[in-house]
Formats: C-alpha cells, sequence, structure tokens
C-alpha cells in the first residue's frame, strides 16, 4: 500500500457559489472496497461529480494514478479509467439489455463487445436470460444489474457506485453487494457510496463517514461496524 | 374501454374545431407597401371550409373506426410489427434496394409530368423529414426551423449560380453541405452545452432572422421577389430523357443515398450513443459517450441534408424566394417526422409520402385543403397522440 490509486486532497467543490464539500481527503489503494457513508445531502453525490469532471473543484486536488486528473470532461475521465454507475441506475429504458450493456463499451474497440457482453452476463445470469427485453420493463433490482453490468463494460480501472442499495428490498441488496465482492476479487477496485451502512461496511475494506462535506471518521470496515458514533447514527441502534 | 378513446377523440376533435372556428372567419391581408394589416370577416370562408372539410373529416373517422375493428379482431400492434420485421428481413437481401431502385426509377418512364413533379417533391421532402429525423427523432433535439437550413442550402446555390457562369447545381451540392453543416454548427454550440430545449428556439429564431436577412439583401438576394436560376445551372438530361425525369432520377438517388448513410449510422455505435443521449443524457454522460460533440455533430448532420434538400428544390423549381424558411414548412416536416414515427427511417419516408402525397392529390377535389393544411396537420398529431404515440412505424412502444 504505497501510493494510492485514488487521491482526494483537501477537495472543495459544489453548484455555483455554493460550497457543498468543505476540504474531503480520501484514498483509495488498488485491490480495495472503500464506501463512503453519509445521509441525506452530505455530499457523496457530489463527491463521485467531481471526480468525473461533471462539475469542477473550487479548491484542492484529485490525483489518478499519481497524476492529476484534470480531464475536464466526463468521457475524458472514463478513458483514464474510472466510471460511475449513477445515483437512481438510469438505464435506457427504450433499449434492449444487451443495447444497454454495449453503450456501456462506448469507448472500446467495437470488436469486443460480444466477448465483454458474455463476461458481465457471467457475473449477472438473470441478465442473460432477458437479454432482448426492453430495459424500463425489468425490476428495480435487474435493472441495478444492468446498470453495474453498462458500468464494467468499459473494463474500468475504478468502478465508482452511488447507493446501488436504493429501493431495493434487503434479500436482492445482499446478491447485489455478493456479486461486487466478486467484482472486487476479480480485481477491480470499489468506491462505493451507501446509505445502507451495515451492509456496505460488510464487504468494504475502509470507510469513511461524511457530514455535511466534511469527513468525520475513517478506519476499517470492521472498526466503523463496531464503533459506538457509526452504530448509534447509521445503524439505529 | 373501448368507447373511450372514440369518445376522447371526437372531443378533441370538437374543441380543435371550437378553438379555430372564429379564426377562419376572420381574414387577414396585407399591404407590403404601405405596411398596412388589415382584418376582415368573412362568413363564406367558413362555409367554403367546413364543406370542403367534411369529407375529410369524415374519411379520417372512417379510418379511425376500421383500426379500432381491427384491434378489436386481434389485428394489434403484434401482427403490424410482425409485417415490419418481414420488411426488415427483406431488407438484409442483398439485391433488395437495388430492385426497388430500379422499379422506383423506372415510373420516370412512365408517369407523365405531374405525377413526376409531386413525386420529385416527395423525394425533396424525404431528405428533409430524414435528416430532422436525426436531431429529433434518435437524438431526441427538438427543431423547430428546419426550414432555415433548407433555405439556406437553396440560396448558396442560387446566389452561387447568380456570381459564376455556368455554375451547376452538382456543384453546389459540396459547397451547401460545407455551408449547412458549419451554419448547424455555429447555431448548435452555444445552445447545445446547455440542458434543455433551446435548440428548439434558437433554431426558429435563425429561420426568422434568416428569412428577413435575405428579404432585406434584394441586391444579393432578390428580396421578396427572390431569384431565377440561369438554364445552365439547372438539371441537364440523362439517358436521353427529358428534363423532370432527369430530376426525378436525381432526387430518387439522392433519397437513397440519405437512407443508406442514415441506416450505416444509425446500426453503428454512433447511432447508439444518440439513442442514449435521447434516452438519458446523464447517463449517457456516464458511459463516456461525449454528449456535446455528438448533439452537435447530430444537429450538423441534419442540417447538411437540408441544405442538400435546399438544392435539389432549387434546381427543380429554378427559383427560390424567402418563404422557403418559412415556419409552416419547418412544422410540415416536424409533422411528416411525428406521423411516420420518431426515430424510424422508414416511418420518416412514410410521414412524408402521406403528408404530401394525399394533400396535393386532394387538392384538385378539395380546394379549400391547401389553406388549412396546418389546421389538418394539428387534428392529426392529436388522433396520433391518442391512437399510436409512437407513429405509423415507430418501432418500440413506450414504457
Ligand atoms: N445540481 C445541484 N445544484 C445545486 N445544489 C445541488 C445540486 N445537486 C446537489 N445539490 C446540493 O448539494 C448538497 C449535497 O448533495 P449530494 O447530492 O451530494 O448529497 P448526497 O450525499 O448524495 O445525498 P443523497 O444520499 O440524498 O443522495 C445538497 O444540499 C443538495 O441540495
Ligand atoms: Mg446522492
Amino acid at each position: 500500500m504505497s501510493v494510492p490509486l485514488l487521491e482526494l486532497k483537501d477537495l472543495h467543490g459544489g453548484y455555483g457559489a455554493s460550497e457543498v464539500l468543505k476540504g474531503v481527503s480520501l484514498e483509495v489503494y488498488s485491490g480495495e472496497i472503500v464506501t463512503l457513508l453519509g445521509g441525506n445531502g452530505a455530499g457523496k453525490t457530489t463527491t463521485l461529480s467531481l471526480i468525473m469532471s461533471i462539475i469542477r473543484p473550487q479548491k484542492g486536488k484529485i490525483i489518478w494514478q499519481g497524476t492529476h486528473l484534470n480531464e475536464g470532461t466526463p468521457d475524458g475521465v472514463l478513458a483514464r479509467g474510472i466510471v460511475l454507475c449513477p445515483e437512481a441506475r438510469r438505464i435506457f429504458p427504450l433499449m434492449s439489455v444487451e443495447e444497454n450493456l454495449k453503450i456501456g463499451a462506448y469507448l472500446l474497440d467495437s470488436r469486443r463487445e460480444g466477448e465483454k457482453v458474455e463476461q458481465i452476463f457471467d457475473y449477472f445470469p438473470k441478465l442473460a436470460e432477458r437479454k432482448s427485453q426492453l430495459g424500463g420493463t425489468l425490476s428495480g433490482g435487474e435493472q441495478q444489474m444492468l446498470a453495474i453490468g453498462r458500468s464494467l463494460m468499459s473494463e474500468p480501472k475504478l468502478l465508482m457506485l452511488d447507493e446501488p442499495s436504493l429501493g431495493l428490498a434487503p434479500l436482492i441488496v445482499e446478491k447485489i453487494f455478493e456479486i461486487l465482492l466478486k467484482i472486487n476479487r476479480s480485481g477491480v477496485p470499489i468506491l462505493l457510496i451507501e446509505q445502507n451502512a451495515r451492509q456496505a461496511l460488510k464487504i468494504a475494506h475502509r470507510g469513511y463517514v461524511m457530514v455535511t462535506g466534511t469527513i468525520v471518521h475513517s478506519d476499517t470496515g470492521k472498526n466503523l461496524l463496531e464503533s459506538d458514533e457509526v452504530r448509534r447514527a447509521y445503524l439505529g441502534e | 374501454m373501448k368507447r373511450a378513446p372514440l369518445l376522447s377523440t371526437f372531443l378533441l376533435i370538437l374543441l380543435v374545431v371550437a378553438m379555430t372556428y372564429p379564426f377562419i372567419w376572420l381574414k387577414l391581408s396585407y399591404e407590403p407597401l404601405s405596411g398596412f394589416l388589415s382584418a376582415k370577416i368573412d362568413f363564406n370562408r367558413a362555409k367554403l371550409f367546413f364543406t370542403g372539410l367534411t369529407p375529410i373529416l369524415l374519411g379520417g373517422f372512417l379510418l379511425y373506426l376500421i383500426s379500432l375493428f381491427l384491434k378489436g379482431n386481434g389485428f394489434t400492434q403484434k401482427k403490424l410489427s410482425s409485417i415490419y420485421s418481414l420488411y426488415k428481413r427483406a431488407r438484409k437481401k442483398k439485391y433488395y434496394s437495388m430492385t426497388l431502385f430500379l422499379l422506383l426509377a423506372s415510373i420516370s418512364w412512365i408517369a407523365g409530368p405531374k405525377t413526376l413533379n409531386v413525386l420529385i417533391m416527395v423525394g425533396i421532402y424525404m431528405i428533409l423529414a430524414l435528416g430532422l429525423n436525426i436531431t429529433i427523432g434518435m437524438t431526441g433535439l427538438l427543431v423547430l426551423g428546419y426550414a432555415g437550413f433548407f433555405s439556406l442550402g437553396g440560396y448558396v446555390f442560387a446566389i452561387l449560380q447568380q456570381w459564376i457562369p455556368g455554375f451547376t447545381w452538382w456543384m453546389a451540392i459540396p459547397v451547401a453541405c460545407l455551408v449547412g453543416g458549419s451554419m448547424g454548427w455555429m447555431v448548435g454550440l452555444p445552445c447545445l452545452r446547455l440542458r434543455g430545449d433551446y435548440l428548439a428556439i434558437v433554431t426558429l429564431g435563425f429561420a426568422e432572422s434568416f428569412r428577413e436577412l435575405v428579404r432585406n439583401l434584394p441586391s444579393i438576394t432578390g428580396g421578396d421577389i427572390g431569384i431565377s436560376i440561369a438554364s445552365v445551372s439547372k438539371v441537364g438530361k440523362i439517358l436521353g430523357l427529358g428534363v423532370i425525369s432527369s430530376v426525378y432520377l436525381w432526387v430518387l438517388l439522392a433519397v437513397f443515398l440519405v437512407v443508406m448513410i442514415l441506416h450505416r449510422l444509425y446500426y453503428s455505435p454512433l447511432g447508439r450513443a444518440w439513442t442514449a443521449i435521447r434516452e438519458n443524457e446523464i447517463a449517457a454522460e456516464a458511459m463516456g459517450i461525449p454528449v456535446v460533440k455528438m448533439k452537435l455533430f447530430a444537429f450538423s448532420l441534419s442540417a447538411v441534408f437540408a441544405a442538400v434538400a435546399g438544392v435539389l428544390y432549387t434546381a427543380h423549381t429554378g427559383f427560390l424566394n424567402p418563404e422557403s424558411s418559412a415556419f409552416e414548412i419547418s412544422v410540415l416536416i416536424l409533422a411528416m417526422v411525428i406521423l411516420g414515427g420518431l426515430g424510424s427511417i422508414p416511418g420518416a419516408l412514410l410521414g412524408s409520402f402521406l403528408l404530401y402525397y394525399i394533400p396535393t392529390i386532394l387538392r384538385d377535389y378539395i380546394p379549400a385543403i391547401s389553406e388549412y393544411r396546418l389546421l389538418l396537420f394539428g387534428m392529426i398529431m392529436v388522433v396520433m397522440m391518442l391512437v399510436r404515440p409512437q407513429g405509423l412505424l415507430g418501432s418500440k412502444d413506450r414504457v
């Protein structure tokens, strides 16, 4: 664990004049699952938007594989190997499951599309069954699987997920997190944004807790799960 | 369940008629010299309108009843789409398009000049509808002033043939492509960087200001009177055919080329990227699609097609005036795309055929129809939204 894969250094950012992030520092090392926890409006999605260059930082640095990440556009960031599986899934409702996946490989050599799709179907056999069904007609859980699969199509070096458990039944959440663990074991580091702290901390190596734009705790997943403060604030105990 | 749509369609038509009825009486006239605008109430017009419109309304209603009957008898969308997939399979066969081209080309030997004239205009509108379909259908960008680019292409040709003796229509095609494409890029650049339907308003403004510009530059553009095309610049005879037959063949070739280009693009990663932008812009961005660039490209390409159509139109009629960028034409093209089915290539072809060919044929029998075309289009749109919101050949259902 020498040089972090992704490093945020004293990052400030927000929308217009309003500052949402007030100095966030965070690292992701290769091979890790890191989770960023926080309540509604803490600034989790904003952090991801800053990394993806959807919005610009007001202050601070984003360092990716040792160099400044100033690509300027989301497609530039994606070309460098960071992918975002956005909040609320946002699949393409009138495209089939297969077409949805192929969009994810937009930056990839199109000859390899087919092979990648098969690989995704290995992770999510449910999607293979529903290959030609329209995305919008999938269930919530299936849509989330599709969104994750679509993100993996670009062969990312870092997978960022924004609240994949949103609106899903606990059983499905558990299943999806199991698959995330499997994806991680195959060599993809993950930055996981969650409100479902218990589930996230179970699979995460390390975690950060964010409150109104600042990091208030950071520790290993196990320690955070056992910490009194986190238990009280996020696990309702 | 079955009566409800029938009733609501009827009520909506009634509403449209009630809302427009007072305006039918109103006759506006404009004196260009004095700039005086006068309004008169003319009851005769209303009478004429309704005698003319009744057969059309009845016909439309009959068609609607037939469609309801077919639906009740299991002739559902499944059957319609099976016909569509048959057509799709036929497309894949190697010589299908070649045969179709030759068949359509043979019309130029058979048909008289009057029919050919109409068919040429249908072809030009097909190119326009296909072009507009790129932005509004495939990429989901609303464009309200598409005729501005059509007019631009026409004027590029008309002005150049005035300046350069011996300049012919086919020389104008690459120039029009260049000018149309760069104008599309320039008009699109400021508003496509923003989310939302700014493009609709900006293009509307472009078409109107282009028309005003042309009207107020009489030394270059001929002003309100327009420009006539020198006979050397017009379309020459090919294969020993008459001039009209030759124009028809060129337009036919152009339509085929445009369809081929679009078909290729639509089923490439580029076309998929356009669809992704239409379906969900944020997700498309997250998937690494350069959204602004793709939108700009789609819009510029559609401006190129409009400009080419403008050159063909001017070469065909031998004359061009500022009315070529009228809002009415933009609306007509839009109606063709929506009727045929957003995003569908065969839909755009069918839509332009129906909305140009049928009114033209009917005009001989019902003179009022050309005056109330827009009103009719409005009604067709209302009925379409109720009965088949995805358009006649729209291939995918709304969720
Ligand atoms: N586009 C925007 N324009 C202005 N303010 C915004 C915008 N998006 C988010 N905000 C504000 O920034 C703050 C942080 O929002 P953010 O979406 O990062 O929260 P979050 O931690 O992801 O919350 P949640 O768990 O509810 O998704 C909120 O106060 C929100 O109102
Ligand atoms: Mg959020």
